[in-house]
């Protein structure tokens, strides 16, 4: 009983707090299609690169 | 922004309609799709988010370093500076036209880009296929500059050339050709190899030596 209330009262707040303060990190979303990235109306990055 | 991956071995198209010359290669592009500026090889986290904001803002890209050319014509700085830009895009002549003009500005590298430039353009002329200027251009930093950084980079990319030379004639059926330039190839990696014994890239002109000895 004492473990079940341990539980619920101190570590799941914690565990839960500290998964919110984790920075949250944009995934990147790649696209592969440089013409139509090209043919919008927003700034593009393209990366080339040459697979070994 | 958006984000594009371009695999150069899938997507030829592109990545020769945007001169790309070496990997990896980041352009970025206006909302227009024009290119705003690129940056040629790895760079670290910090460095590459720095130049990418710099270029967002419109500050050390190809047009910004123009625009700074015409209101200071002597800078050799500006000059070099608008020279790597053009070669980063694969626009040798115009990258050529600024280093001979270094050349001609500053012979004694008073300002430190002299070397640097002939080293740049002795690249030009391997990519134009003219390997005697590459290796010319290597021997004229060696005679010139002793003192340069670029010094004993020069030394083993004399041999590097010298490599490709043979490869290319090899391609095109000299075989006496490519047996000479073989072993000069050789003899000159030795040659960086003893005089540079403490380099980093020993190792890797060890290995150049093995490679051209068993092709």
């Amino acid at each position: 009983m004492k473990k079940a209330l341990l539980l619920i009262g101190v570590l799941i707040p914690l565990l839960s707090m500290s998964y919110c303060s984790k920075p949250q990190v944009e995934k990147i979303k790649w696209a592969s299609d440089l013409d139509s990235a090209l043919a919008g109306d927003t700034p593009v990055l393209a990366l080339f690169y040459s697979p070994t | 922004m958006g984000f594009v991956k371009v695999n150069a071995k899938e997507d030829t198209t592109s990545t020769r309609e945007f001169g790309i010359s070496g990997f990896p290669t980041v352009v970025l592009f206006g909302k227009d799709g024009k290119e705003i500026d690129r940056i040629v090889g790895y760079e670290p986290p910090a460095e590459f988010l720095n130049t990418i904001t710099l270029y967002k803002q419109g500050k050390e890209t190809l047009s910004d370093y123009l625009k700074r050319y015409n209101d200071h014509p002597d800078s050799i700085e500006l000059i070099y500076n608008i020279g790597d830009k053009y070669e980063g895009r694969s626009m040798y002549d115009s990258a050529a036209l600024y280093y001979e003009l270094i050349l001609k500005k500053d012979a004694d590298n008073k300002y430190g880009y002299t070397d640097k430039a002939i080293h740049s353009y002795a690249f030009i002329k391997y990519r134009r296929k003219d390997f005697k200027g590459a290796i010319d251009s290597e021997r004229e930093l060696i005679d010139k500059f002793p003192e340069s950084e670029l010094y004993a980079e020069a030394y083993g990319y004399i041999p590097w050339f010298y490599s490709k030379w043979a490869k290319y004639a090899e391609k095109n059926g000299n075989k006496g050709e490519t047996k000479v330039l073989k072993s000069k190839a050789i003899k000159y990696y030795q040659d960086f190899i003893k005089k540079f014994p403490k380099n980093e890239d020993v190792d890797w002109a060890k290995k150049q030596i093995e490679k051209l000895k068993e092709s």
